[in-house]
Formats: C-alpha cells, sequence, structure tokens
C-alpha cells in the first residue's frame, strides 16, 4: 500500500457507444471505468485507481510505467485549456442535469494512504459545438 | 463497437489473462504477470464495455486488439 499522497488526472466522458454511460480514464495509469453518471464513473475509476496500485505493490511493480500514451496528455492539455473551474468539491452532482452540455469533465483526484480520497473535481470543459452558458 | 463483460472475460481467459470476480466493490480483474487490469462490472457479466476500455485492456497487455476483438 502507498504510503505517500499521489495525484491523478481523471478525465470523465460519455460513451459514445454505449449510451448513457460514462468514461473515466486516469491519465497517470492509463486504467479506465465507467459509471451511469459522471460521479458514479469518478468513483468507479477511483476505485479501480486503488485496485491497480495494490496489484502494482503487491507485485513490486513500478504503476509509472502505465502512464497514458503522449496523445492522450495532448488532448488532456488541450481540454484542460478550454475548460472552467468548478465552484467545489460537490459540483459535479450538482451539474448532472446538465451533463447534456458537456464534452468532458476533468478530475483530479489525491489519494492518500490506504487509499484515503482527499481531493475531487476541478473543472469542467464546455461541448465545442454548443453554446451553453452554465451557471453552476 | 461495445462488448459484454463475459465475454471479454472469456476473450482474456483464451489469450492466458486470468480473470477473477470481485469479492468487494465493483470490478473484476484481469491479470497477466503480476499486472492488474480492472474491469468496471456494474451490471455484472451482461456489463457493456465501451471501445476506449477495449483498446485500453489491450494496450495494458499488449495484446492486438484484433487478436482479442475475434474471441469475442
Amino acid at each position: 500500500m502507498m504510503a505517500e499522497t499521489l495525484r491523478f488526472w481523471i478525465v470523465l466522458r460519455e460513451a459514445p457507444d454505449v449510451p448513457g454511460t460514462w468514461i473515466g480514464h486516469c491519465l497517470e495509469l492509463d486504467v479506465v471505468s465507467q459509471g451511469d453518471s459522471p460521479a458514479h464513473a469518478l468513483s468507479m475509476t477511483i476505485e479501480a485507481i486503488g485496485i491497480v496500485l495494490e496489484g502494482d505493490a503487491e507485485s513490486g511493480l513500478d504503476p509509472r510505467r502505465r502512464r497514458a500514451p503522449e496523445e492522450d496528455w495532448e488532448e488532456f492539455g488541450a481540454l484542460l485549456g478550454r475548460s472552467t473551474p468548478l465552484p467545489g468539491p460537490n459540483a459535479l452532482r450538482a451539474i448532472e442535469g446538465l451533463t447534456d452540455h458537456l464534452e468532458a469533465l476533468l478530475a483530479c483526484v489525491e489519494l492518500g494512504p490506504a487509499n484515503a480520497e482527499v481531493e475531487v473535481p476541478v473543472a469542467w470543459a464546455a461541448r465545442a459545438d454548443r453554446a451553453p452558458s452554465l451557471s453552476v | 463497437m461495445p462488448a459484454r463483460l463475459s465475454d471479454i472475460a472469456r476473450a482474456c481467459a483464451a489469450l492466458g489473462i486470468e480473470v477473477e470476480k470481485p469479492k468487494t466493490g465493483s470490478h473484476w480483474k484481469a491479470r497477466l504477470g503480476g499486472t492488474v487490469f480492472p474491469i468496471p462490472a456494474g451490471n455484472a457479466g451482461k456489463t457493456e464495455i465501451p471501445d476506449l476500455y477495449i483498446r485500453k485492456l489491450c494496450r495494458c497487455f499488449g495484446i492486438d486488439e484484433k487478436t482479442l476483438r475475434s474471441l469475442l
């Protein structure tokens, strides 16, 4: 089990091929999970991160080897550049009714020892093909 | 094209990847050579798994995606 606090970026998007399903992609570990809402996908992805870290620790493997390919990081950088910060850690649930207007949600999660969650989402990004005026 | 979790588990097994159902939590575990890749299982074996997930699973284990898909 890890002894330090680690930070992970998670990109949440609606799956184009499975309607109603949101996918969470953790870039540092290139691990993916899913849920029926952004908040559910985020909690599932955090659970998946815990499984990966625990498995790697048991096997003596370095989780940094899993890092997502550069093109994923470049896409993430572009998303982040057109994102607007969420007002607080509960905002993911608050905007669930507005997800039709979103291209992606970006969450930054810090996990401490024993996978204790420290921090949740920091930003959302509007869909490029719509002009929403969201206030959350 | 998405696939059912039960089909992915069967394809993984055919490729020598061990798939473990969870004792707790909402993920099955695919395991090969010490590397674990969680499989989301919100609806057990009937869970529809999107393309992005399948690509990442293949990347994690160094499997050719066409090979995996041919086993689905």
